[in-house]
């Protein structure tokens, strides 16, 4: 009698640990995945931005028609924020 | 009655005065901004401020290369509102390199409004210099301040 009921609460504490081992496996496949690794993020810069980063993207946008606006736009936040402190 | 009356009266005056006096301590100044730097500047921007709090930026001028014609970049909005009591101005150029500015060239002109009977004292910061290539060089910063009106 003993033993039938230890039998069954192990089986029932097998069940949620194999559901634990494939949850956490799945996770790892999903975060291996090429779209979740760091490298493929885009790199934070460490330094607020500044108007070489305007310039950089004036450089490689050059020529595009709407770029200019976007590029102002850039700009002017830059700048805005900087002297209100917020970047 | 009549007491009260003429004192009240007093004090009206006296505020009027205080009022106007405080007019009169409103002047307007331009502080020409320099850039000395030996290679050719492509982007450039600077932050100005006055330690004492007494400025109130009004407006800014582009300077004198060609290769920056437009008015520089700056906080529109707080300038508008009158709330720059600091600024940062920043532009940038895609022209050649034999365009760009190199030595001393005045790149821009801030007009200011100053309160109370001191000099300002400046407080004025290169926040970055770089080539056309976007390489930092080294470079330096100057001003000169032209007073205007006492208002």
């Amino acid at each position: 009698m003993a033993r039938e009921q230890f039998a069954d609460r192990k089986a029932a504490w097998r069940r949620p640990a194999w559901a634990a081992i494939a949850a956490t496996v799945l996770l790892a496949v999903v975060i291996g995945q090429p779209q979740f690794q760091r490298s493929s993020m885009p790199v934070m810069s460490p330094r607020p931005p500044d108007i070489s980063d305007v310039l950089k993207l004036a450089r490689e946008r050059a020529g595009e028609s709407g770029a200019q606006a976007e590029i102002d736009a850039l700009a002017l936040q830059v700048v805005s924020l900087a002297a209100r402190g917020e970047s | 009655m009549k007491k009260y009356l003429a004192l009240l009266v007093l004090v009206g005056l006296w505020m009027a005065g205080a009022a106007s006096a405080d007019e009169h301590d409103v002047r307007f100044a331009a502080v020409d901004i320099y850039l000395d730097s030996a290679e050719p500047v492509a982007a450039w921007q600077f932050e100005l401020s006055d330690r004492d709090g007494l400025m109130k930026v009004v407006g800014v001028e582009q300077g004198e290369s060609p290769a920056f014609k437009r008015v520089p970049y700056y906080d529109r909005e707080a300038v508008r509102l009158g709330e720059a009591d600091r600024i940062i101005v920043a532009d940038y150029s895609l022209a050649a390199v034999d365009e760009l500015p190199s030595g001393r060239a005045r790149i821009a002109t801030i007009h200011l409004m100053l309160s109370g009977d001191d000099d300002a004292d400046f407080n004025l910061q290169l926040v970055t210099a770089t080539t056309h290539d976007g390489v930092v060089t080294d470079a330096r910063l100057s001003h000169v301040v032209r007073t205007g009106s006492e208002q």
